[in-house]
């Protein structure tokens, strides 16, 4: 038993269940995030296909990372992985799609997964490394934290990062501590996505300033609360991620409980209470971003329990 | 007439009731007005708002010093006999009932600094009265709240939402102090009512809030944002509308204004 | 006012249905239905505001 407590002891069982199921699920329907042939750096419908199979890659490269899972998960999360950067054509259409379009940030958020987990596309690499030295590629009017998933994704790939985190994590809405009854639905997600590459992912839990800490141990449970109850299984396991990422999470059972109770025979773990059912005809494009967020849920969970 | 139907006439009375209370405590009439119907001390329903505002009823007698109203006292006392505490009622009416007794027991002489829990206050001289009230204490008093200390924050706010009547000036008790000792678990749970939009819930927990911070506790919310915002946002029933004018008289009280 | 003095003014107690709903005022649970925030496709008005907002081509000056 870990210096947590019983309590901490169900989170582990039910995240390794969990995150298991999610992950197996995910292995079992991956072939319906396939590009059709010929897919080009223009990539008429990013969502379709390319942003699934980021995901995809962001949730394998965690399993590896953390090496938390055991070995099976760890083999599963390698085949995703080889299976999305074939889908890339080993990152020659990231290459391709950097070099098309100088401005866009998505071919490195994708390669950082892969990058990550030891995968390398050299002449992309380079580009990469050209582009991080721009003020102007920093510069880019994203939303705050999405300027945040670039400067991170830098860091990750190893190229110069000058950015001044404590000033970019000053611009979102986090950093300003707002008050905490005023959040919104979308604004949960610009929250967690702070956090997630402020910490990078929860490497990094001490890169949370302690205002920040503070504020998000008195209102996490409640934001968690809030959406459980109404069943946005999406929104919920998003928020466990957050508290994972944090230097002394919390580690409620409640959350993990109820998205246990959620997640289907098959593994499925619908995004909400409303949708999900068997007559679906879209389980995968549907539910997929869930089934990834659950299994960096319980990647990271399992390894702030320790093994 | 039906069970429905009862129930929705007893709710019209609170609020119009509330409604009386509330223009008491925002008038400057001295002395106060009665704001019960004690013209009409047989209409049950009018009794039964009466036992629903329970404390509140002193509101604006405890915020101005001044005694309640002797009509009031009249009518609260036959709303006792008429509607008396019982055993198997919830804890959070044993207490509000248990406040309203000892609130009554101060007599005709005002605020009583030493709080309704001190023992020994006189009780009033007619007899109805002190039945009434031996009743009242006698039933309200034993409660048993040993799991209190065990609470998560969402049920001691469930619980504290109950007991907002009870968050008023010079009234001290456990409740009163638990406020002040858990007031980040009310401020989660005020958070959590604004979210669910559940306006009523929210302004009785902004309300011990208030008081909390009045006693010095500082709440995880800025309080007087979150008076505005359900002064805005809110449903506008009168009981709410009370709830947010005593947190509001109770923060004025802190910050040294009149109250 | 005094019940032994005057038994006829004292009021009856109240029966079984006015406890109850007395009861159910008193005990006023929370909301039983959340209305908490969900994604909300409206929320994209905030999309198209900014779009008509944004700058039209800059016509030549005249001196007046």
């Amino acid at each position: 038993m870990s210096a947590y407590g019983p309590a901490a002891e169900e989170v582990r069982t039910t995240a390794l269940r969990t995150g298991t199921r999610a992950l197996d699920w995910l292995h079992r329907n991956h072939v319906q995030g396939t590009f059709a042939d010929g897919a080009t750096a223009e990539l008429a419908e990013p969502d379709s296909v390319y942003k699934p199979l980021a995901e995809l890659s962001l949730a394998a490269s965690l399993v590896m990372r953390d090496a938390a899972f055991p070995a099976a998960q760890r083999d599963t999360a390698g085949e995703l992985l080889d299976f999305a950067w074939d889908q890339l054509r080993g990152g020659d259409l990231l290459y391709e799609r950097q070099l098309r379009f100088p401005a866009m940030t998505d071919p490195l958020e994708t390669y950082v997964h892969f990058h990550r987990a030891g995968y390398r596309h050299e002449r992309l690499q380079e580009l990469l490394a050209h582009l991080a030295s721009l003020t102007s590629y920093r510069e880019y009017e994203h939303v705050p934290n999405r300027r945040m998933a670039v400067a991170n994704a830098t860091r990750v790939v190893g190229g110069a990062d000058p950015t001044d985190w404590p000033a970019r994590t000053a611009a979102t809405w986090l950093g300003s501590t707002p008050e905490p009854w005023t959040m919104d639905w979308m604004t949960a997600y610009h929250v967690t996505h702070t956090v997630f590459h402020l910490t990078d992912w929860g490497a990094q839990p001490h890169a949370l300033p302690p205002h920040l800490r503070d504020y998000l141990a008195t209102w996490l449970p409640v934001w968690t609360d809030v959406w459980a109850e109404i069943e946005e299984w999406d929104l919920v396991a998003e928020l466990v991620i957050v508290d994972a990422c944090m230097p002394q999470p919390a580690f409620e059972p409640d959350a993990w409980r109820r998205l246990a109770a959620a997640q289907h025979d098959d593994g499925l773990l619908p995004r909400d209470g409303r949708t999900g059912g068997d007559g679906d005809g879209r389980r995968f494009e549907d539910h997929y971003h869930t089934a990834v967020v659950a299994t960096v849920a319980a990647s990271l969970v399992l390894s702030r329990l320790g093994a | 007439m039906s069970n429905a139907a009862l129930g929705a006439d007893y709710a019209q009375a609170v609020e119009r009731l509330a409604g009386r209370v509330l223009g008491a405590l925002r008038g400057t009439q001295v002395p106060l007005p009665a704001v019960s119907d004690a013209d009409r001390p047989a209409d049950t329903t009018a009794l039964a708002a009466v036992r629903v505002m329970g404390p509140d009823l002193f509101a604006p007698a405890l915020f101005c010093r001044q005694p309640l109203p002797q009509p009031d006292r009249d009518t609260l006392d036959t709303a006792l006999r008429v509607f008396p505490p019982r055993p198997g009622d919830s804890v959070e009416a044993r207490w509000r009932d248990r406040t309203t007794a000892a609130l009554l027991a101060r007599g005709a002489a005002g605020a009583d600094p030493a709080g309704p829990y001190a023992g020994g206050e006189p009780y009033a001289d007619e007899d109805s009265e002190r039945a009434a009230l031996a009743e009242a204490a006698g039933i309200a008093g034993i409660v048993e709240d040993a799991e209190d200390t065990e609470l998560t924050w969402q049920e001691r706010s469930q619980r504290m939402a109950r007991l907002a009547p009870l968050a008023l000036p010079e009234v001290d008790g456990p409740y009163q102090q638990r406020a002040c000792l858990h007031v980040r678990a009310l401020s989660r749970g005020a958070t959590r009512s604004l979210m669910r939009r559940d306006h009523p819930t929210a302004a009785r927990l902004v309300r011990w809030l208030a008081l909390a911070q009045s006693r010095g506790a500082s709440p995880a919310l800025d309080v007087p944002t979150v008076l505005d915002h359900l002064r805005l946002w809110g449903a506008p029933s009168a009981r709410t509308a009370l709830d947010l004018a005593i947190a509001r008289r109770l923060l004025a009280a802190t910050e040294g204004g009149p109250r | 006012m005094s019940v032994q003095t005057t038994p006829a003014l004292s009021p009856v107690r109240a029966g079984v249905a006015e406890r109850a709903a007395l009861t159910a005022l008193v005990d006023e649970p929370e909301a039983p239905f959340s209305d908490a925030p969900v994604y909300s496709p409206q929320g994209t008005g905030v999309l198209l505001l900014l779009a008509l907002l944004s700058p039209k081509t800059p016509k030549e000056s005249r001196p007046s």
